[in-house]
């Protein structure tokens, strides 16, 4: 084997080096839906007070963010549910790391139903029921005698996962459920279907009402509020979630660093979650 | 009079307003009549694209061309060529998942010389412990884990010498997988697949026995460190009947119009008064072996391990990936190949191999990958330098050569050192570039008067390949 030969990669050890230290202020965050809004805020905050930095947010649902950060066009995703083991695997493949997981909020999933229901709180139990399709009709929960109309998240929502797994135990949905595509969709539909049921996060409760979850038939309502979600009581508490591929960097890091700050976290109550610490 | 047009006007407009409120109920059943049809059209849709979504696509375009540094390489394997240009994979690959447990891969590939199938086969999970699966079909053979690990995200163009060129060349082979991943706590870090295929890759002639061929993976991620570490250890056991040409020569000679592909080897009782050749070939003069259904075996185990680190710590770094992978034991190959025989009628020579690689990869950035790796390949252990390829005149005719231990360029060892940088231009494109330096063991006993074959020094065979991927 002839050394010399290896000055062939000389230039391309230049070039790598060139591309490797590029940099740029413009950030990228793309995933949840349920955090749409919070992303929003947060970065016309952040703007406003670092006019160098640009900060581009789109929502697709946190599938759709984990495929972008794992193919590298994303430098954040926003995820309201944690990352499966299998998308961990592709992001090793590819970057040879395991992600950096930042807890950013915490929400409390919230049913929503029509504000002329009568019916203030519903089980576990029930609430699976109306999703798996075995409950049809409000009279069953103490309404009126309406069939019930079934609004849920399409399946690349991070929402619509967390809410499989915590509610139905991993069962699938009632094929006549609505899949909408984002969680003002699914708040739209019900706030003007008088027999509707949805779910979704709490900063997007306008126009519905949010119903009580009780754990069993003899517990009492628990409703989400700073309290609840903060001490987990309520039982459909969540984290959400920011990934990035590798340890943030940069912009990056000065931006995250902004959100898990007082001022970032106080935007998050405003919009109506809470403070993930 | 006035009261008169008074009461007439009412009447008309009672009648008009009875008219509208008709009218208005008649179409508001209308209107239900349709939404209702509209939500059954909506729900025998979402059923439609509910099975359409479990269809998956996938695809991979893997065009690369090659650059022969040397002209010895050029002057003699490739006429004049000293660029050379092809599709190296052209992959459609579908799967689709049931979503109750089972699914269905296949998989083709199509390039300039043809289709080929990669993987047909089925999967099934079973439901109650969900820790079983059964996997049958064509598919990877479970050894090590660079056969497994997909072309498209693998950091290097090209498997080890050993993978490509040796008893896994091909990579896939037809048979069950038996899968286990326990879901209980501390186990589940746990894979193991036990596997019986045909032994014959995609050869259609198969014969007895089947190879056994075992994997067991532990993988363990510290999240807070960024470090993920996988082990793993494989076993492949095989034994390959000597049936070789000559035995079916010397039954097409006594049974008049038998060939040897019309004249079943099991079936001619002639046949098994005719010994056979094989040839083992571990340095020794006595090399050449006889016995008609003598089984060789070839039993390797291997092990492998993969670490992967956030270096994003030290500045303009990314992540970090450090593998290895070692296989010995006992290989069954040919005179000219280190390829698992694909006939029956093949003469089968046994080797004692030693292989092993280790690779480091270092991402900068988001989109640049540079890559190091060692890869040696030594196909037969028990014989080195001048032994290999070593020969004595003929007695019979003083100008042809003769070996003394049955040994050829086919186990001369052989190392690599490969240099590579990958580009990922954006979610779907991959532009990639490779130098392979490639070393081989010398040998006195291969002198040649062509650059290419003259092992008496190192083989002028070293090349860059610069490659570009589109996959989806």
């Amino acid at each position: 084997m002839n050394l010399s030969k290896l000055k062939f990669l000389a230039p391309l050890g230049i070039a790598a080096a060139l591309m490797g230290a590029s940099n740029t202020e413009t950030i990228t965050v793309k995933g949840s839906d349920t955090m749409v809004i919070m992303a929003q805020r947060w970065a016309e905050a952040y703007m406003a007070k670092h006019p160098g930095t640009s900060i581009q947010v789109t929502g697709g649902g946190s599938g759709t963010g984990i495929s972008a950060l794992i193919n590298g066009t994303t430098d954040i995703c926003n995820s309201s549910r944690p990352m499966k083991s299998a998308e961990r695997a592709k992001l090793q493949e590819r970057y040879a790391t395991l992600g950096i997981e930042i807890k950013s909020a915490k929400d409390g999933l919230s049913v929503y139903v029509n504000e002329a229901s009568p019916v203030k709180d519903i089980t576990l139990d029930n609430l699976r029921d109306v999703y798996l399709g075995k409950i049809t009709n409000w009279k069953q929960l103490g309404g009126p005698d309406a069939k019930i109309i079934v609004y849920g998240r399409e399946n690349n929502s991070g929402t619509y996962a967390f809410f499989k797994d915590h509610v139905l135990s991993g069962k699938d949905y009632v094929a006549s459920m609505q899949s909408m595509p984002g969680t003002a969709a699914v708040v739209n539909a019900v706030s003007k279907d008088p027999n509707g049921i949805g779910y979704g996060g709490m900063a997007y409760a306008k126009g519905i009402r949010i119903i009580g979850i009780r754990k069993a038939a003899g517990a009492a309502a628990v409703e989400p509020t700073a309290a609840t979600v903060g001490n987990g009581s309520y039982p459909l508490s969540r984290y959400l979630y920011m990934y990035t591929s590798k340890r943030p960097s940069g912009a990056v890091k000065e931006y995250i660093d902004w959100i898990l700050s007082p001022e970032g976290q106080a935007i998050a109550t405003q919009v109506g979650y809470f403070p993930a610490r | 009079m006035e009261s008169k047009i008074l009461a007439l006007s009412l009447i008309l407009a009672g009648i008009a307003s009875a008219q509208t409120v008709g009218e208005v109920k008649e179409l508001a059943e209308a209107t239900e009549g349709k939404l209702t049809s509209l939500e059954e059209n909506y729900l025998e849709t979402k059923t439609t694209v509910a099975g359409l979504a479990k269809l998956k696509i996938s695809g991979l375009a893997q065009v690369q061309g090659q650059y022969y540094l040397d002209t010895g390489l050029v002057s003699s394997s490739r006429t004049q060529q000293q660029t050379y240009f092809r599709v190296r994979r052209g992959r459609l690959k579908a799967t689709y998942d049931a979503g109750n447990g089972s699914s269905f891969v296949t998989q083709y590939n199509i390039n300039e010389t043809g289709l080929s199938a990669q993987d047909i086969y089925f999967k099934w999970n079973e439901p109650w412990l969900k820790t079983f699966s059964v996997q049958a079909g064509l598919q990877d053979i479970p050894f090590g884990y660079e056969i497994g690990y997909s072309s498209s995200t693998m950091e290097w163009l090209e498997r080890s010498r050993f993978v490509s060129n040796a008893m896994f060349a091909g990579e896939k082979d037809v048979g069950f997988v038996l899968g286990a991943t326990p879901k209980v706590s501390g186990l589940d870090v746990v894979e193991a697949k036990v596997a019986l295929m045909s032994g014959w890759g995609l050869a259609t002639n198969q014969a007895d026995p089947k190879a056994l061929i075992g994997r067991l993976a532990a993988g363990k991620n510290f999240l807070d460190a960024g470090v993920g570490v996988k082990i793993g250890a494989s076993y492949y056991m095989e034994s390959f009947v000597n049936q070789v040409a000559p035995v079916a020569a010397k039954a097409a000679t006594k049974y008049k119009n038998a060939t040897l592909a019309s004249t079943p080897l099991d079936s001619v009782a002639a046949v098994k008064e005719v010994t056979s050749d094989y040839y083992v070939v571990d340095g020794s003069t006595n090399f050449k072996k006889t016995g008609f259904r003598e089984e060789l075996d070839a039993n390797l185990i291997g092990a492998d391990f993969q670490m992967t680190a956030d270096l994003s710590m030290i500045p303009g770094l990314a992540g970090a990936k450090f593998s290895g992978e070692m296989y010995t034991g006992t290989a069954v190959g040919l005179a000219g190949s280190n390829k698992r025989p694909a006939a029956i009628t093949d003469a089968l020579y046994q080797r004692d191999l030693l292989a092993w690689y280790a690779a480091y990869v270092q991402n900068i950035g988001k989109s640049v990958q540079t890559v190091v790796r060692y890869d040696v390949y030594d196909p037969n252990t028990s014989v080195s330098g001048d032994e290999v390829g070593a020969w004595k005149p003929d007695p019979k005719d003083a100008k042809k050569k003769v070996s003394t231990n049955g040994t050829s360029k086919t186990d001369l060892q052989y190392s690599t050192l490969y240099l590579g940088l990958n580009v990922f231009l954006n979610g779907s494109t991959k532009l990639s570039i490779g130098y392979d330096l490639v070393s081989n063991e010398t040998s006195n006993s291969l002198k040649s008067t062509e650059a290419i074959s003259d092992f008496s020094k190192d083989a002028e065979d070293d090349f860059v390949t610069v490659r570009g991927q589109f996959s989806f």
